[in-house]
């Protein structure tokens, strides 16, 4: 019965997947006349989203240039597409915000002077934590096995150290 | 054996601790520092020069206008709650620096010209032109966050200084002090009063 459910699922997936291509092939005169423009507006945007995501708002709490509609936002923004169709680079566009607003204005500060103890930081804790935890599995495994094996040399009785050991 | 392990574990609880203080330390560091005082990279050096239409005339300004005069750059817009806070203590300093080598200019930033007009019709016109930013690039160009924001910069054109929020009188008198510019010569004033007068015609 099962089987059975599982093939009819099947089939419908396969009967579904020539209708859903008809479907987008409905107008392929419209499709092909919109294509092109799509695609140059979508790349700008995809690279003024990659840059904006780097940048912080400056009026807003932790939030990208990206992400906010503040005017100043939508401002760098518009400035930062102008900047990339004069042909520079997200390196220079960064660096213009930068000079102007300071590394406050980059989502991630750069590791750079007193910048690297946020870098390193965390890594830095997690193997504190690791070698902390480790120390302490091994010196409590010793103390469990000393303990075991204190039990084991002492008079009890067999039956005993049998359950203890499982 | 057993003792050797115990020192190690001392020293982890040590190194533990010592990373909990300098974490409690950046805290406060970060915590008690006023974030509306954020530096400015733009301090020490030459202010990004500019020629935009004045926002009660057709005439352009261009702030190399100014060379060789301090000149008090003020970013307002009539939206602004805090610029209604300031703007007397503006009208006073441009008044009171009236005849020094100390040129006014505000920056009327992503505002209408009606609004803008408006706002000084109902508090009292700058004795002082201001030019239009109207989509705000000039403030992109300054580092600019939010309004107002006023520049100090020197009779060489460098930005000494730089205001976040609303003026007063301490704060224009201190910041118009870092600019050196009433240590200047008497030869330099008949100068910048002249071109003064051209500005405002």
């Amino acid at each position: 019965m099962r089987v059975s459910i599982k093939i009819i699922i099947a089939a419908l997936f396969v009967m579904s997947a020539p209708i859903a291509g008809q479907a987008q092939d409905a107008n392929p005169a419209k499709a092909e006349t919109a294509a092109p423009k799509v695609q140059v507006e979508s790349r700008l945007e995809r690279q003024v989203r990659n840059i904006a995501s780097l940048l912080r708002c400056p009026v807003c709490q932790g939030e990208s240039v990206y992400d906010s509609h503040a005017d100043v936002a939508v401002e760098m923004k518009t400035l930062i597409a102008e900047k990339i169709t004069a042909g520079e680079t997200t390196e220079q566009i960064l660096t213009y915000f930068k000079d102007r607003y300071g590394n406050y204005i980059l989502m991630e500060p750069p590791a750079e002077g007193l910048h690297w103890v946020i870098w390193i930081f965390p890594g830095f804790m997690a193997l504190l934590g690791a070698m902390f935890l480790v120390q302490h599995l091994r010196s409590s495994a010793k103390a469990e096995q000393q303990r075991f094996e204190e039990q084991a040399k002492s008079k009890e009785a067999p039956g005993e150290i049998e359950e203890l050991s499982l | 054996m057993a003792e050797q392990t115990q020192i190690v574990i001392r020293w982890w609880h040590f190194a533990l601790i010592g990373v909990m203080i300098l974490m409690f330390v950046m805290f406060a560091a970060g915590l008690g520092r006023d974030t509306r005082f954020i530096p400015s990279p733009l301090i020490g050096k030459p202010a990004y020069d500019f020629k935009l239409k004045q926002l009660r005339a057709d005439k352009e300004i261009s702030l190399s206008d100014f060379k060789g005069t301090a000149v008090v750059l003020n970013f307002w817009a009539s939206w602004c709650v805090a610029c209604r806070d300031e703007h007397h203590v503006l009208l006073e300093s441009a008044k009171k620096y009236t005849g020094k080598p100390v040129q006014f200019l505000g920056v009327n930033s992503k505002d209408t010209k009606k609004a803008a007009i408006g706002f000084m019709e109902q508090r009292g016109f700058f004795p002082y032109p201001s030019v239009v930013d109207g989509q705000g690039r000039l403030g992109l160009e300054y580092g600019v966050y939010g309004m107002p924001e006023t520049f100090f910069i020197n009779e060489k054109g460098i930005i000494v200084a730089k205001h976040i929020g609303a003026l007063t009188p301490e704060i224009v008198e201190k910041n118009i002090g870092l600019t050196g510019a009433l240590e200047q010569r008497a030869v330099s004033i008949s100068d910048d009063a002249s071109s003064k007068k051209e500005v405002r015609q």
